[in-house]
């Protein structure tokens, strides 16, 4: 649970600020605010031991779509369209 | 090697920060942080969305500053203040935020995975549009990117 962190910190005009933590999803690499410790967990892929967005959550229903493996499907495909011109 | 980059946009909806691949390295995006320049005119707060795209738009070229002045210069290239937007992709913010104008936002990866990750294709990467003003008068954003 420990991975994929971040956190967020917002200083206000007053000098004090308010840190928060986040988590990048493991399938669509976006950031969202961790859920609290007593709260229902939001999403959690098994294959990438990581956690996930409720929209990937919802899009995917428990199967791994890797982003490292999307991105990698991706740049293959591009390299390929600019090869075929 | 870590990269800064610093990009700065006064109208919306324009993008403040553009930071784009080649087909050679993928950027990793590991901070960045908002905050406004100048007087606020009023405490309404501007919106900023960081978003993937697959063409640049035309901006003012960015020199990336390696944080040891030893790194050679940073493969990827970015942009500030784009007078034509980039392409946007559907669906894909990373990020949307709404920020006071006298305050500051920062986010920073604790760890690798965390990191935000552009491919390597030409044209593609990230870029922060200011989509709403609000009482901000110039829009900073410095963003920290490993390549």
């Amino acid at each position: 649970m420990n991975q994929a962190r971040g956190f967020v910190t917002v200083t206000g005009p007053d000098g004090r600020s308010v840190t928060r933590e986040t988590f990048t999803c493991c399938h669509c690499n976006s950031v969202h605010y961790t859920p609290p410790p007593n709260a229902q967990e939001v999403g959690f892929c098994h294959r990438c031991f990581a956690r996930e967005c409720v929209g990937c959550a919802k899009q995917l229903s428990g199967r791994c779509a890797a982003f490292e493996r999307r991105i990698e499907a991706y740049e293959r495909r591009q390299r390929m369209l600019a090869a075929v011109g | 090697m870590l990269y800064t980059v610093v990009g700065t946009q006064t109208a919306a909806a324009k993008s403040a920060l553009g930071v784009t691949a080649t087909a050679a390295v993928r950027p990793r995006l590991v901070a960045f942080t908002a905050s406004n320049i100048g007087t606020v005119s009023t405490d309404s707060a501007f919106q900023l969305q960081l978003k993937r795209y697959t063409a640049a738009g035309t901006s003012t070229a960015v020199t990336p500053a390696p944080g040891d002045s030893g790194d050679p210069a940073a493969t990827f290239t970015a942009g500030s203040n784009h007078s034509a937007e980039p392409t946007y992709t559907a669906n894909t913010t990373f990020k949307d935020v709404a920020v006071n104008p006298r305050s500051t936002w920062r986010w920073a990866a604790y760890e690798q995975r965390a990191e935000l990750v552009a491919p390597a294709t030409a044209a593609n990467g990230f870029g922060w549009l200011l989509n709403a003003l609000g009482g901000a008068t110039t829009v900073n954003v410095d963003a920290e990117v490993m390549q």
